[in-house]
């Protein structure tokens, strides 16, 4: 490799570049929606969530002690139980799968799979922040006392959801030790539910104040960035390769 | 072909690899190093699991993290203890894999029946892989990393754990898969090496020392090594190899580079020359390796 590379293509290379793209034509960069539905159609849901059984029997557990939280805590800290236990099934679930899938070398083996478990991740990823964000909603609505909390309760569950999602997913994309997923549940479960403690009644009186337009906004900040984060995982492409 | 150009490694100052450059053709090659001379490094690379520093990996010219999934399309790999899905059976487990190899379910359904005859597991194809011992799971491994058919295989000890019949099995399987692809293999078992590679591929320090046929390799030590009944002679004419009991003597086998270490043997003492194999160089090459 010559110096001339750090400054443009040798002239060798580019008409072979020319020659291949006049062959092949130009070709149509695939986008991660369609990415994601390549993998969808040609895994199968079966395959997406394979071996990971025990996660959704725990993930089961999470959504009944979430019903249970949700619904039975005082209406005083009807907000501060929002925020604490919306992120619960997600993180939960997640962090359990993507333990197990780090802990043996099997993850290394399916990174080198024609689809790799990082873009299967993200799938995942999708599927469990739908479901967690519909019985987010569903919970907040239920234990709401009006139409008004209601437009309080569920966007300020939402930016919970999604902010835990967007941290927890970044932390995925930039960590490969298994117990990073598990250090990152116990903290932030360790912040929302210790902040409660710390702060006693002016937590939740700060909560309740929050403006409806404010948590939505973060929520769907937050959703876009970690769609965003999703379609990086699905294309992974990689281009720190240093030319000698 | 397979080529490396230049290609160094660093894991933040610290420098695994540096200004490699190898290619590769079908055949067996082994990768002979002991640990963190920077073989996992090497084959890592090699796999995409990471990338280089500097320098490139080229597949038929064409930079393998660029091809993407076209590059891992034909690669099939077998990292060290595997892991795998105890309770799954061998052809669920080998459909799964098959099915994110972007292996099209009929061809992976015929695909995986021939793999379990070819590692003599088809009889316990469906029996959960709880019970399996660790010589039928890496059998398991070897017949995933087949899955694809593919062009470049890369295997991490691939015989860790196989029982002698099984080793030779698995010897025949990629004496007959090198023909038309490349194998590379990294082991610690020489005898593995000497029987099935065709190249042998030696790292020390970083760097690549030696990349050459076994014979040519062993050729290095050639007229050096030498056998005793008398293990004074081996300790004062140079390195010690190993030692074994024979008649109730005990043989010392070491490296010399006298050309008549007999001359310093004891009265009554034998010293005689034998020919160099692989393991000699191992040991001789590595000597000041923990």
């Amino acid at each position: 490799m010559s110096e001339n590379w750090q400054l443009g293509v040798e002239p060798e290379v580019k008409d072979r570049a020319i020659a291949h793209i006049l062959d092949e034509g130009l070709v149509h960069p695939v986008s991660a929606w369609e990415r994601a539905r390549t993998i969808q159609r040609e895994l199968g849901t079966k395959n997406i969530f394979f071996d990971t059984a025990w996660s959704l029997i725990f993930s089961g557990v999470m959504v009944v002690a979430m019903i249970v939280i949700t619904l039975g805590v005082p209406a005083a800290w009807r907000h501060t139980a929002t925020v604490a236990c919306a992120p619960l099934l997600f993180t939960v679930i997640l962090a359990g799968t993507e333990m197990l899938e780090r802990a043996t070398a099997m993850y290394d083996l399916k990174q080198t799979a024609h689809f790799t478990i990082r873009q299967v991740t993200a799938l995942r990823v999708m599927a469990y922040s739908l479901v967690a964000a519909v019985v987010t909603a569903l919970l907040a609505s239920l234990s709401a006392t009006g139409a008004a909390e209601v437009l309080t309760l569920v966007p300020l569950g939402l930016a919970a959801l999604f902010g835990c999602a967007l941290a927890e997913v970044s932390t995925l994309r930039f960590t490969r030790s298994p117990w990073a997923m598990a250090v990152f549940t116990v903290v932030w479960m360790a912040v929302w539910i210790g902040a409660p403690v710390r702060f006693g009644e002016a937590w939740e009186a700060c909560l309740a104040s929050l403006n409806t337009a404010l948590t939505s906004g973060i929520a769907i900040i937050c959703a876009v960035a970690l769609v965003w984060q999703c379609a990086a995982l699905l294309k992974e492409s990689r281009t720190h390769v240093i030319p000698a | 072909m397979l080529s490396l150009h230049n290609v160094t490694k660093n894991y933040g100052t610290f420098e695994a690899l540096r200004n490699v450059t190898l290619d590769f053709t079908p055949g067996v090659y082994a990768l002979l190093a002991p640990n963190g001379a920077g073989k996992t490094t090497l084959i890592k690379m090699l796999a995409t699991l990471i990338f280089p520093t500097r320098g490139e990996i080229l597949w038929n010219g064409d930079d393998i993290v660029a091809l993407g999934a076209a590059y891992r399309d034909i690669l099939g790999y077998l990292p060290q203890d595997f892991g795998y899905y105890k309770n799954h059976s061998p052809r669920q487990f080998l459909l799964y894999l098959a099915a994110i190899k972007a292996v099209g379910r009929e061809t992976a359904k015929r695909r995986v029946g021939e793999l379990l005859e070819t590692v003599g597991l088809a009889d316990v194809a469906d029996k959960k892989m709880r019970a399996f011992s660790g010589g039928m799971v890496q059998r398991v491994g070897i017949a995933q990393a087949l899955l694809n058919e593919p062009q470049l295989l890369i295997l991490d000890e691939p015989t860790a754990g196989l029982d002698p019949k099984e080793r030779v099995r698995f010897r025949n399987l990629i004496s007959t898969l090198s023909k038309d692809r490349i194998v590379i293999l990294s082991t610690h078992i020489v005898s593995d090496i000497e029987t099935v590679a065709n190249h042998v591929i030696m790292v020390q320090d970083r760097h690549i020392i030696a990349n050459a046929a076994p014979a040519q390799i062993v050729s290095l030590l050639e007229g050096r090594v030498w056998e005793t009944d008398d293990m004074a002679v081996a300790g004062k004419s140079g390195l010690v190899l190993t030692e074994r009991q024979e008649n109730g003597a005990t043989i010392t086998r070491f490296v010399s580079d006298s050309t008549a270490p007999q001359m310093v043997s004891a009265p009554g003492r034998r010293v005689w020359p034998v020919a160099p194999n692989l393991e000699d160089v191992f040991l001789h090459t590595y000597r000041d390796e923990a």
